[in-house]
């Protein structure tokens, strides 16, 4: 890197394209002469395919150009590889089976690629051809050198995890481009919307896109954007629309002729686009006419579809959405009436159900001033601006979508960073050693609401070694965890009386899916109630072994000391304290160390007259015992 | 190390407006957001790292009333602690008896009875909520500051109880 040399004029800063990469399309846009310009093509469309076909023995085709050979060769012209990227094919089951094109398991990189006959491609090289389609453009329409544009702020779903945000990343990087920042699309939404903004706004964020669902709950204060909670679905979209389409007309091809259609890739790709130009039109029209023929497979098809029947295919996706849109809401601490302003984004919000049905919830028209599927490109502009220095005036804060924490000796989860903490943030919380002379800890890092290590995500494990032995309880182990503003996670851990240090940085291999996501949420509600349960067992079993440890380190000076009848007493509540062991009644534990603490009191206060000469009363033995 | 109230520059008293917190955070970010040094040398990034991390914490700390207050004894150096504070045994009394009601609710699926009760424990929260607002502005004034110091860690004890009782509840 060069550095700038004292007294020279800062060099004007890099142009920084803000890129949409989409499932269905992509669009590229640049922050200029104070505002954001989504760059269109010759023809005047800002909006870019996110299709790349694969000729055989030719150069990968991008956009519109891809699209014209769904068609002719469906094997190797890939679409949605948006849905593919940083995944696995355990995750992907469902999409597989309605993909024309080939998707395999890679052993080595334990993910989803694409198989296209001649050669194996991954989502992120495919991702990567749509992003250098976005610079050449961004280079045509602003007559610079396609090298000269080497920065990006590129946005995903909120709910993209690590790997997802990872694969993104490293698609850009084989495009050449080095992300600036990964925002999520319903921020940069905002963003695009935020600016001329009143204070003190809350805004929710509805993004229906062709293969995604975001809703997001934003707090806007005349510059500052603040998430304070997501919720979607990367398997919820327009598409889900198109395919209601085709496999309910698929259906009646095969009563009709009894040809099962949808087994033919290129049948199968002709009806998703005639699906899809149907939905459409029945934006607009009050129905719209399903047409297809097949002449050597014997098909002659042809049927109306109404805005009511198309009304009832698509009835529960946009339950789903709507679902999301309550649990949004409850996490926001906000009800549809608290909400100021509703934004639509994505081209599925042009369904006019779809619109209907978030007016309904939320009581009241939502906003659709700026065209739905340029927003998010806006907003990604204007991070780009604010990175650039451009933009002075905005400014966008992130939160975390799990909580963080650290797994206890017990197997309970200390948590450490709460979920829907605004970051960078950075948290400690204090720890110590269980045996006499422990000289290391390990430290096992998860992810999740639950209670319980085991019912949460373990994004990973590392180990302090080398503390200097001591007597339990007595080190002192600070443990750091450090969330950038990318959400990348650092975890320090120092025993602050002998400087022992150790540290990680966690990249997850496979971050979670959405349907982790959602289940841990949904676990940790239903839940709650036992996990405490079960906590509150092992910590009185903590408790426990800590004062029955104590009264035996004393049990000699208890038997020569206390009186015959506290002697009696203390042996007693051991003895009881000690049959419980195992024991899952938590009333049951309770009450023998209730039992045995109140018979120690006695020991206390013999033991601080010994020590000290000094009565202590109601001092219990496990204060002293270190 | 600078109090949540010191990082932010507010004064240091429990009645501290929502919006204000807001605007707090909202300036220091304008400065000091790590987006703010994007093209800047890295040290000077990790710097803001940090420093916003310190700034996001306070926010947070400041936003829960909870926290608020054990943040201001601290700095008024009379440090919370829960294990010194007696418990009212009345209220102990109450608490038992809400939580078999919210268990039997929950027993018997009764979502109307369950949701009262939830309603009714935040209202609870609220009222001791101001309570507490109200004994802090009496303690802050008061130069000896520890007349009341008992009843406000009573106060505190209970509304912790309230909170993880209502979180428990759903």
């Amino acid at each position: 890197m060069e550095l700038p040399i004292l007294g020279q004029e800062p060099q004007t800063s890099e142009l920084i394209l803000g890129i949409d990469l989409g499932t269905t399309h992509s669009l590229v846009a640049v922050y200029q002469h104070g505002e954001p310009r989504v760059l269109h093509d010759g023809e005047g469309d800002t909006l870019i395919p996110s299709v790349v076909s694969f000729p055989q023995g030719g150069a990968p085709v991008v956009g519109k150009a891809a699209v014209e050979r769904m068609l002719l060769d469906p094997l190797h012209t890939i679409y949605s590889a948006k849905r593919l990227i940083g995944r696995s094919v355990e995750d992907l089951e469902r999409e597989i089976s309605t993909l024309p094109y080939k998707v395999v398991h890679s052993e080595k990189r334990d993910m989803a690629i694409i198989d296209l006959g001649e050669r194996l491609i991954t989502p992120q090289e495919v991702s990567a051809h749509i992003l250098q389609a976005c610079r050449d453009r961004a280079a045509a329409e602003l007559k610079l050198d396609a090298k000269s544009l080497t920065k990006a702020v590129i946005t995903v779903p909120a709910y993209f995890d690590d790997a997802q945000r990872q694969a993104t990343r490293r698609s850009a990087s084989l495009a050449g481009l080095e992300v600036m920042r990964i925002v999520s699309e319903p921020t940069a939404a905002a963003l695009a919307y935020g600016l001329n903004k009143q204070d003190n706004c809350k805004v929710v964020v509805f993004d229906l896109g062709g293969g995604t669902f975001d809703v997001s709950v934003l707090e806007l204060h005349d510059d500052v954007f603040r998430v304070i909670a997501t919720a979607g679905d990367t398997h919820l979209g327009g598409d889900d629309f198109d395919r209601a389409i085709m496999v309910h007309c698929a259906a009646e091809i095969r009563e009709q002729s009894g040809v099962e259609v949808l087994a033919d890739p290129r049948a199968r790709a002709a009806l998703r686009m005639i699906s899809e130009d149907v939905k459409k039109q029945l934006s607009s029209n009050e129905d719209a006419e399903f047409v297809y023929h097949d002449a050597d497979a014997g098909i002659a098809y042809r049927r109306t579809i109404d805005w009511r029947t198309f009304q009832n295919w698509i009835i529960p996706y946009v339950q789903r959405t709507l679902d999301h849109c309550v649990s949004a809401l409850h996490d926001a601490k906000q009800t549809p009436d608290s909400i100021d302003e509703i934004i639509l984004v994505g081209g599925s919000t042009r369904v006019p159900f779809v619109k209907a049905a978030v007016a309904q919830l939320f009581n009241r028209p939502a906003n659709d001033s700026i065209n739905p599927d340029e927003v998010v490109a806006r907003g990604a502009a204007i991070q780009a601006g604010v990175l650039g220095g451009e933009v002075k005036n905005a400014l966008l804060l992130d939160v975390t979508p799990l909580s963080l924490g650290i797994g206890t000796a017990e197997g309970t989860v200390s948590k450490i960073i709460n979920r829907n903490s605004a970051i960078p943030v950075q948290a400690k919380e204090g720890f110590t050693t269980y045996v006499d002379g422990q000289t290391a800890v390990k430290f096992t890092i998860v992810q999740g609401e639950r209670e319980l290590v085991k019912d949460n995500r373990t994004l990973g494990e590392f180990e302090l070694r080398g503390i200097p032995p001591m007597a339990a309880g007595l080190p002192q182990i600070g443990v750091r965890f450090q969330l950038d503003a990318n959400g990348m996670l650092s975890v320090f851990a120092k025993e602050e009386k002998s400087g022992v240090e150790a540290s990680i940085s966690i990249e997850p291999k496979h971050g979670l899916t959405d349907n982790e996501v959602e289940n841990m949420l949904a676990d940790a509600w239903q839940n709650a109630e036992r996990d405490l349960e079960t906590r509150r067992i092992i910590d009185l079993h903590a408790q426990r072994k800590n004062v029955l440890r104590a009264v035996h380190k004393h049990q000699e000076f208890a038997k020569e000391n206390l009186s015959p009848e506290s002697w009696e007493e203390l042996r007693e509540a051991t003895a009881a304290a000690e049959n419980i062991e195992g024991s899952t009644e938590a009333k049951q534990i309770k009450n023998c160390v209730d039992e045995l603490e109140e018979a120690s009191i006695a020991l206390a206060e013999s033991l601080m007259n010994d020590v000290a000469n000094n009565a202590v009363k109601n001092q219990k033995v496990s204060d002293l015992s270190s | 190390m600078a109090s949540p109230f010191e990082l932010l520059g507010l004064p240091v008293t429990f009645n501290l407006e929502a919006s204000n917190i807001d605007s707090a955070l909202r300036a220091a970010g304008l400065k000091w957001h790590p987006d703010r040094f994007a093209c800047a040398p890295v040290v000077e990034r990790e710097h803001a790292e940090e420093q916003m991390a310190e700034f996001n914490m306070a926010h947070a700390c400041l936003s829960n009333p909870l926290q608020r207050a054990i943040a201001l004894l601290e700095v008024f150096a009379c440090p919370y602690d829960p294990s010194g504070v007696n418990a009212d045994p009345e209220f102990l009394m109450e608490m038992l008896e809400i939580k078999e009601e919210l268990a039997m609710a929950k027993g018997g699926n009764d979502s109307t009875a369950l949701s009262k009760l939830i309603f009714d424990l935040r209202q609870r929260e609220q009222r001791e909520l101001m309570q507490l607002s109200q004994l802090f502005s009496t303690w802050e004034s008061d130069q000896n500051r520890s007349q009341d110091l008992p009843k406000l860690q009573q106060l505190l004890n209970q509304l912790h109880y309230l909170a993880r009782t209502i979180e428990t509840s759903y």
